[in-house]
């Protein structure tokens, strides 16, 4: 059940309170996406899985150093990020990002063990990295452009 | 503004509300009392930091209240008034 004050019931103050609704959410948005340096972070770290799956896979150690690094330097991504802007999307909405996001790494991480496995690491792993990261980097300011839009930010 | 948000800082709220910390810990009390917001308190660095984020029940609630206000704003009556 909506209770309203006597005030709102008047269609301009209700008209005012929605704008001052979406002025707050639109700030909001401004906020959770004023951080250019996350999409880099965020791809670099993600291009980091692969690499650690197929040292897994070929039977090197150097595999779980990179992957604490890689989770290491997520953690240290999102602390940071909540310390710099004090706020944290809640995601809703986002599904399609998300989604595209875990078929993406998991793609990419299955492709790696896979040619690790069967012909050992070389330069080819270096192209995986990379390309996981910039795809993961352009996913993640995709996030945050569908985002600012939904909320009127952009 | 934490419709779009999973949680806020107590700062950014503050800020964005233009109160002082009383007017505003006084009223997420409230909030959270009849349990439209939770908070979280967690130590960074020594200090206490609060957030707020929104329960299912507030999220409701405030849908609720955007579609009662767009319909007052449409000419329609809403459901329940006070």
């Amino acid at each position: 059940m909506v209770t309203l004050s006597a005030m709102e019931t008047d269609p301009m103050d209700a008209q005012s309170a929605l704008d001052a609704v979406a002025a707050a959410e639109r700030h909001g948005a401004e906020i959770a996406t004023s951080t250019p340096w996350y999409a880099p972070w965020y791809g670099v770290t993600c291009g980091a899985y692969p690499v650690a799956i197929a040292l897994f896979a070929a039977r090197s150690f150097v595999g779980f150093a990179v992957l604490v690094l890689a989770v290491a330097s997520m953690g240290l991504l999102v602390a940071t990020y909540r310390r710099a802007t004090g706020v944290w999307p809640s995601g809703q909405g986002m599904l399609n990002h998300t989604v595209a996001a875990v078929i993406v790494l998991l793609s990419m991480s299955l492709v790696s063990y896979l040619v690790a496995y069967a012909y050992g690491v070389s330069w080819w792993l270096a192209v995986v990295a990379v390309v996981t990261a910039v795809v993961m980097a352009l996913l993640s300011r995709s996030y945050d452009a569908t985002y600012a839009r939904k909320y009127g930010a952009r | 503004m934490l419709a779009g948000l999973e949680r806020a800082a107590f700062p950014v709220l503050r800020d964005e509300l233009g109160v002082s910390d009383s007017v505003l810990s006084k009223h997420l009390a409230t909030l959270e009392e009849v349990g439209y917001v939770t908070l979280s308190k967690a130590t960074s660095n020594g200090r206490l930091r609060t957030s707020v984020g929104l329960s299912p029940e507030g999220r409701a609630a405030y849908a609720a209240h955007v579609a009662a206000l767009r319909l007052i704003v449409a000419g329609e009556a809403p459901s329940s008034t006070a």
